[in-house]
């Protein structure tokens, strides 16, 4: 009889054992699937701003002037948001190896006020946020100024895309 | 017997949580490394001759005119792509800490035939980066990319192979 009792109690043992992992597995799974999705949004996001004509001159390539442009006009993020959805902030980086300097209405892409970043949309506070980096190319008007002839050359530089999606 | 239980269901736990994470991110990797081909690919050399304005140019000059100085009395065309590539793609912060990478770039006629070297008899090649991912056989992202030059010996299609792969913890 007692045989059949711990029989009893092992088997409820395992059932509950299996109930619980289940719930869990399914828990876990739901959170991955929270996060696919989320990072299949940042990554849409990511493919139409490097193909944007209000920024890029041609596909991943942004065109400093556009995005210096983009800085100076005060409802520019609004106007983005209306296209690109709420919740997202970008910034784009030259990498010419100086320290970071945001280019906007007194700067200028040669001389002592030179910058290399572009923030796109102020960052917010909000708990979550998924981060991606993709490499791009910036596009500058004013490149190199040749010492013999005083002709300016474009340039295309080196550059990172950071986009930050609040969740 | 529980704990017997509790081993089984912890590895499968363990099993299948591996699994969804290793389908995660192949997207987003593929993405970074066809943009990372490609924005280095078309970055200005800090030269401004012809030849080596741009990486992609100074690719083609390394294997067509490979003692050509940039600049007149700059590097040679050939040391240069090695320099500027490694010096590019080292810039980004993934690849330094967690990816290794080689970059493959081999000249072919438009007919379809490889370029041969004529001193080496061997199929014209340029291989930056870690060499030996070539032939291991690990889990690789692939970019591949081409670049059409005309020579003086004709039309030619550079195709440009970028690999990377996860560094071993």
């Amino acid at each position: 009889m007692l045989e059949y009792v711990l029989l009893m109690v092992f088997v409820v043992a395992v059932i509950f054992s299996i109930m619980i992992f289940l719930t869990w597995w399914q828990i876990t799974q739901l959170s991955v699937e929270k996060t696919n999705q989320q990072q299949e949004r940042v990554l849409s996001f990511i493919k139409s701003f490097i193909e944007s004509p209000y920024m890029t001159k041609e596909n991943s390539i942004f065109d400093d002037g556009k995005l210096t442009a983009l800085a100076m006009i005060p409802d520019s993020c609004e106007k983005l948001r209306g296209v690109y959805g709420d919740d997202w902030h970008a910034e784009i980086m030259l990498m010419d190896g100086k320290p970071l300097r945001e280019c906007g209405q007194m700067t200028y892409p040669d001389g002592s006020q030179s910058c290399n970043y572009w923030s796109i949309c102020p960052k917010q506070t909000a708990k979550g946020k998924i981060t991606q980096i993709v490499p791009v190319n910036v596009y500058r008007r004013i490149g190199y100024v040749l010492n013999v002839t005083n002709h300016v050359l474009p340039r295309t530089y080196l550059g990172t895309l950071n986009v930050t999606m609040y969740v | 017997m529980i704990l017997f239980i509790i081993v089984i269901f912890g590895g499968l736990a363990v099993f299948l949580l591996t699994f969804a994470k290793t389908f995660g991110q192949p997207e987003y990797m593929n993405l970074y490394t066809h943009n990372l081909l490609l924005s280095v690919m078309r970055t200005d050399t800090g030269y401004t001759d012809s030849r080596c304005r741009l990486v992609s140019d100074t690719m083609s000059c390394a294997f067509f005119e490979s003692d050509w100085r940039c600049g007149g009395n700059g590097p040679r065309c050939r040391s240069l792509i090695n320099t500027t590539i490694t010096g590019y793609i080292s810039e980004f912060e993934l690849i330094q800490k967690s990816y290794r990478y080689l970059l493959i770039a081999k000249p072919e006629y438009l007919s379809g035939g490889e370029v041969i070297n004529p001193v080496t008899n061997q199929p014209l090649r340029i291989k930056i980066g870690d060499l030996s991912l070539e032939e291991e056989r690990v889990n690789k992202i692939v970019a591949n990319e081409q670049i059409q030059k005309t020579t003086s010996s004709g039309p030619i299609i550079i195709k440009v192979q970028l690999i990377l792969s996860q560094k071993k913890d």
